[in-house]
């Protein structure tokens, strides 16, 4: 029988999501600022936070600071709060954008060895680099490391999209043993390259095995800011199109969306996206598969709130882990990976169980 | 106007799937696509959307499908598959929505967009289910929304005097008998405003009540095509699907087949 519309929901259901997912919003980009404020004041240095962010702008003289403080404040804690939360947002993007492009809330970027791509390309350069390619080295200063991963990143996701997807269908289990067998393989060749390591370079990839931020420098957050904040400045002109794959890339077609060109698009923009991060952080996981599924859960899947969302959430999510692995065992810090995997890998694992009779595995 | 196919041949992985079909289905008119399973009626659909490549030709309103671009060709005709697989949790509204979005004539402002998805959403008996998780609903109800949102996306069935076409693939392949008379008489709705209907069905009795053109189908070739009296018959149809079948006709109303009729005696 036909039900009557009550005049009570006049937005057809669209008015009370989206209200959702403006304040969400708002909340999430308030949580950010706490968040990193936060970052700032804990540490194992006990240093004055309030009167040196005062001193930046204006209030009080650096005079009356010490200047150990002030180091580890500004050299030290902001950059790594700034490129935590960047790398979160990068991380969290690049899985919700992999997920909509494999129609498949299990893709993430660590898991399906875009992140093993990207360690490779850094790790190439690092070890290789002075003596393969100079004259790139010399160039690309700064940035000769986040292009590489960007460039191992790339060809992982192209690989991977060319593995798993035929007829514009995508196979789950395809997507998910590809991905395994891609990042064995990345992994291997990157031991061949840890093998001829030096001990200098030894030290600087020993952090890429879990990931970690405390190699944090303005450099690095100049370097790889930039390319992530490209990447995902991407985000509006693909969110619409991302909504109407998930119809399937023919009724994408349908609906006008040209499907190769949001594929180039999405493509790149993960694949900058996760290989600055991993440029800058090294390998680590679970937070493209956390925070998108937190989301869905919290505002539904538009992509047109979902990726901002990501963003900030993953910038938050990244923050608190940072704070917990530099806190927990103070002074000693955990390696940043190993408190994103005890979170994600449960919530990946239920994920799988819930969808484990549609998805045939 | 009208869309029509000239030497229409398309090969899918080098096995040839239509072999040379002339087709044309006028505007203000329902045009239904019969024929046994594998005889081609989705792939010629298929080529008519625009979807897959083929050789020769085919024309929407007088222009070559392959000289639109794609927003422009979404504007102009909107297609219902046989099955639409969602691989997120939308709403039935976020659904009826990205049609709606992709149209000639968005609806200005969100309240009118939403009056516009409500309309949509009565008009396939889901009216109340807007909120609710399009995955969460039975298999007939997600068909009725794709009808919706494909409705939406060619709201209007006349544009700037040129008509706009439906192509439906088994629009009522899993919907009771109610609700395939109801989404039939939409369809018919939308051809008698102006627009134009193209339907691949398996349904002989529903063809033959709602079609105003019959076009027959048997490996990859059109056999046969007219009205459904000229087409509908015992000799057409049993030669089409290779058991003998008797049609009965309804006086001054449409022929019937019974499926008893090819029962072993």
């Amino acid at each position: 029988m036909t039900v009557v519309p009550s005049p009570a929901q006049p937005g057809a259901g669209l008015l009370r999501r989206r209200r959702r997912a403006a304040l969400v919003l708002v909340m999430l980009a308030a949580s950010l600022i706490a968040v990193m404020m936060a970052g700032l004041t804990v540490g194992a240095a006990s240093a004055p936070v309030l009167p040196i962010i005062a001193s930046w702008f204006g209030f009080g003289g650096v005079h009356d600071l010490r200047a150990a403080d002030v180091i580890i404040l500004e050299q030290i804690r902001l950059p790594r709060i700034i490129m935590g939360a960047m790398v979160g947002a990068a991380l969290a993007v690049s899985g919700a954008i992999l997920q909509a492009l494999f129609r498949n809330p299990l893709a993430d970027p660590a898991i399906v060895g875009v992140s093993a791509g990207a360690v490779l390309g850094a790790v190439t350069v690092i070890v290789l680099g002075t003596a393969l390619f100079p004259g790139y080295v010399e160039l690309a200063g700064a940035f000769a490391i986040p292009v590489a991963a960007f460039v191992g990143a790339l060809i992982v996701t192209l690989l991977l999209y060319r593995l798993a997807t035929s007829g514009g269908r995508t196979s789950v289990a395809t997507l998910l043993l590809a991905g395994i067998a891609i990042s064995a393989f990345g992994f291997a060749l990157t031991g061949i390259l840890i093998f001829l390591a030096d001990d200098a370079q030894l030290r600087e990839l020993t952090f890429w095995n879990l990931g970690s931020l405390a190699g944090a420098t303005w450099q690095k957050v100049f370097a790889g800011g930039l390319v992530m904040l490209a990447s995902m400045a991407a985000i509006p002109f693909v969110a619409t199109a991302l909504n109407a794959l998930a119809l399937g890339e023919a009724a994408a077609g349908h609906m006008g969306i040209d499907v190769q060109r949001m594929k180039n698009i999405s493509i790149l923009c993960v694949a900058g996206a996760t290989g600055a991060a991993v440029a800058v952080s090294g390998g680590i996981g679970f937070v493209g598969i956390i925070v998108p599924h937190l989301l869905r859960i919290l505002i539904g899947p538009d992509n047109r709130f979902l990726l901002p969302a990501a963003a900030l959430l993953g910038g938050v999510f990244l923050m608190l882990a940072d704070t917990i692995s530099r806190t927990v065992v103070s002074p000693v810090e955990l390696p940043i990976g190993i408190v994103t995997a005890i979170a994600g890998a449960p919530v990946f694992i239920l994920i799988l169980l819930r969808r484990r009779g549609v998805i045939g595995l | 106007m009208s869309v029509t196919a000239k030497e229409l041949k398309v090969r899918l992985g080098g096995t040839p799937i239509l072999q040379s079909v002339d087709f044309e289905a006028n505007a203000g008119e329902v045009s239904m696509i019969i024929g046994p399973n594998g005889s081609g009626k989705t792939t010629l659909l298929r080529a008519l959307a625009g979807d897959i490549p083929h050789s020769g030709k085919v024309v929407i309103n007088g222009t070559d499908i392959g000289r639109m671009n794609k927003p422009g060709l979404a504007r102009l005709r909107a297609v219902l598959a046989q099955h639409t697989a969602l691989s997120f949790p939308f709403t039935v509204a976020e659904v009826v929505e990205m049609g709606e979005r992709a149209g000639q004539d968005p609806a200005p402002g969100i309240e009118a967009r939403s009056k516009r998805i409500r309309s949509a959403l009565e008009m396939v008996d889901l009216a109340g289910f807007s909120e609710r998780p399009c995955q969460e609903l039975s298999g007939g109800e997600q068909q009725r929304v794709h009808l919706a949102r494909v409705l939406s996306q060619i709201w209007q069935p006349l544009g700037g005097g040129e008509p706009r076409w439906l192509f439906l693939d088994e629009p009522v392949s899993s919907l009771d008998i109610r609700h395939q008379i109801q989404v039939m008489e939409t369809a018919r709705r939308y051809a008698r405003a102006g627009g134009g209907v193209i339907a691949v069905m398996h349904d002989l009795n529903l063809a033959a009540m709602f079609g105003d053109r019959v076009v027959a189908m048997s490996e990859g070739c059109v056999v046969k095509s007219g009205t459904p009296e000229e087409v509908l018959t015992s000799e057409v149809l049993s030669d089409l699907f290779g058991c003998s079948l008797e049609v009965g006709v309804i006086p001054d109303k449409w022929p019937f087949v019974l499926p008893q009729s090819a029962a072993p005696a």
